[in-house]
């Protein structure tokens, strides 16, 4: 079911506003993340739709039903937790089973329908075990069977994946999408990490300090970001910002005009390049030559930081310039290079508000 | 190699904490089964003699024990019920359910604590005249579980703050009321914890002895007041106390025995995450 928020505001007693008057529509069957740094408000907001936490302001419907003030059992929605919170005292069935049996089915058809959940989730075997007994793993798949066997309108998920090793954080993440991608129930999912947002979701909700920043497909986040913030938050390593300047349609970097942007007016501008939209050139060749300081392996890449000659005016909250290498290109640390930018590729953003002005063609 | 020495002394340590506590104990059971004219010679002797039941008999039939026991075991044990009942619910609601000042109201109901019993006592004796409750169970019930409470509530409160929030959470979501939530989740889960506040409760009021004598004479008198019996202007019955302090210490000693895996994980909640 679709899943509607309208002017959410929670501020808590002692005054803090964690959420400030967000406006969202999820789309029936649509997997929907809730991106952000710690105290961004994600979880918040995660739990005025699950009615763990009462709005003060502003209203939740989830289909066509306002469940603002319904209790959280009451709303056809199931909870995953970064802590798995599992019922320690009861089995792996037995915790599948409860919100099935308190709402009034009988004990013989939970069970049953506790046993094909868990066929799906391959963990039959795990049933008549406590949460004790079971691995992290087995813990967050028990969670998640607790979850779908309810069958509900919506998942939340609070940061399932965080409190798993790097390995079956990504084999969980490839089930997740599959389990998605078969059953298509609307699902609302919490995380701080950035690359399971973008592998996840059909679309990122960027928030920031209680604010939604950008709401968009994976792709218009990465390339197309409304802000500089959308654009610092995203990618790693982070992209790059260069003060210029836009004087009447034509963009200044240090001295020289950059061809192929299309943007109006003049302003002050930052320029957002992404690591792998700078080339690396012979000195004098590029846009501004620097020094290689150091450099990062990244596997199929290396990334160089690279030290900008007279460039301390020109870097935006950076040190360096990062450029995304290709293993096999030879790179020297110290070496003099020329700097280059792939300039269809450039985000311009307002040097004052920090919002997006125009994109490249 | 530290640690083995470390670990080497805090064994010797406790061996002899143990020794310490355990020889008026050990001193009490025996002189127990003295004959009277052993316990009163001169230089005291702790194996030479015969063993004898007359002090058993003696307070059975001379200090009404029976009757003691039995009133011990219902006030105490129906007061204990009651404090554990009432304690679980407010110690939720003080903990988890975002009381308006719930860490105020913790403190007012540990405060209640701090008033030394005896200053009270009087005001207790006024009113359970006035309802006629002198020398009855309820009286002392109604006093215990008065007693009781606020030190229940305040150490159920410190586990309940220890369980997982999620876990609640979770199962408001699984659509279980408040009630079932407690009932069906945080009993079961909080069980270490709950054992320990129903050992302590049931400890302090087995031992209660000043509101018992205010306000018990006869018929509704609880152990400690029994005991006190044996000694009178010109005599302590030595045998008989002992007897006595032998049998209120036995439920005690079945209690913590039946319940140390609990009172184990339940001192050590908190202590470790």
């Amino acid at each position: 079911m679709n899943v509607t928020l309208r002017g959410l505001v929670k501020r808590f007693r002692d005054g803090t506003e964690a959420v400030k008057g967000i406006d969202l529509d999820i789309a029936k069957g649509e997997f929907l993340t809730l991106l952000g740094p710690s105290g961004c408000g994600k979880t918040t907001t995660l739990r005025l739709i699950a009615g763990l936490e009462e709005p003060t302001e502003g209203t939740v419907a989830i289909g066509e039903r306002d469940v603002t003030h319904v209790n959280p059992g009451d709303r056809d929605v199931a909870m995953v937790f970064q802590t798995y919170a599992l019922y320690p005292h009861m089995t792996a069935l037995q915790n599948m089973t409860l919100g099935l049996t308190v709402a009034g089915m009988s004990k013989a058809e939970a069970h049953e329908k506790a046993r094909e959940t868990a066929k799906l989730l391959n963990i039959e075997p795990l049933l008549e075990r406590k949460p004790a007994k079971l691995s992290g793993g087995e813990r967050q798949r028990v969670a998640l069977g607790r979850a779908m066997v309810r069958s509900p309108a919506c998942y939340l998920m609070d940061e399932p994946l965080s409190n798993l090793d790097l390995k079956l954080r990504e084999h969980m993440r490839t089930e997740l999408k599959r389990l998605h991608q078969a059953y298509k129930v609307t699902t609302i999912y919490v995380t701080h990490d950035q690359a399971e947002a973008l592998i996840l979701s059909d679309r990122v909700a960027v928030l920031s300090k209680g604010e939604l920043q950008q709401v968009a497909d994976p792709v218009t986040i990465y390339e197309r970001p409304a802000n500089m913030f959308v654009a610092d938050f995203i990618g790693s390593p982070g992209i790059n910002f260069l003060s210029g300047c836009l004087d009447d349609g034509a963009v200044t970097v240090a001295g020289r005009t950059l061809d192929g942007i299309d943007a109006e007016g003049s302003a002050s501008v930052v320029l957002g390049i992404r690591p792998e939209d700078v080339q690396l050139q012979a000195p004098g060749e590029g846009i501004v030559d620097g020094t290689i300081e150091f450099t990062e392996s990244y596997g199929g890449v290396i990334i160089a930081f690279v030290a900008l000659d007279g460039g301390d005016g020109l870097l935006v909250d950076r040190e360096y310039v990062a450029a995304s290498i290709d293993v096999h290109e030879p790179v020297t640390v110290g070496a003099q290079v020329g700097i280059a930018f792939r300039a269809s590729r450039i985000t311009l953003f307002d040097a004052e508000s920090g919002l997006s002005l125009a994109r490249a063609q | 190699m530290m640690s083995s020495i470390y670990m080497r002394a805090i064994n010797v340590l406790a061996v002899v904490v143990v020794i310490v506590w355990l020889i008026p104990v050990v001193w009490v059971a025996i002189t127990s089964i003295k004959p009277t004219n052993v316990i009163n010679a001169e230089v005291p002797t702790f194996y030479s003699f015969e063993p004898t039941g007359e002090h058993y008999v003696e307070i059975f039939d001379r200090f009404r024990m029976d009757r003691a026991i039995l009133n011990s075991l219902i006030t105490v044990g129906v007061s204990t019920l009651i404090v554990m009942i009432l304690a679980l619910p407010a110690a939720y609601a003080v903990a988890r359910m975002g009381l308006m000042g719930g860490d105020t109201w913790a403190l007012v109901i540990l405060s209640l604590r701090f008033l030394p019993g005896v200053v009270v006592v009087l005001p207790y004796f006024k009113m359970a005249t006035w309802f006629s409750l002198i020398d009855t169970q309820i009286v002392l019930i109604v006093v215990y579980v008065a007693f009781g409470l606020p030190f229940a509530v305040w150490i159920l409160r410190g586990f309940l703050l220890d369980l997982p929030k999620e876990v609640e959470e979770a199962a408001r979501l699984d659509g279980l009321s408040w009630l079932q939530i407690i009932f069906r989740l945080i009993l079961p889960m909080a069980a270490p914890g709950i054992a320990v506040t129903a050992i302590f409760t049931f400890v302090f009021s087995w031992n209660e002895y000043l509101y018992a004598l205010f306000l018990t004479y006869d018929a509704a008198t609880t152990m400690p007041v029994a005991l006190q019996k044996t000694i009178d202007l010109y005599n302590v019955l030595w045998g008989s106390l002992s007897a006595g302090a032998v049998i209120q210490l036995l439920p005690m000693i079945a209690v913590v025995f039946l319940l140390q895996r609990h009172i184990a994980r339940g001192l050590a909640l908190g202590a470790v995450k």
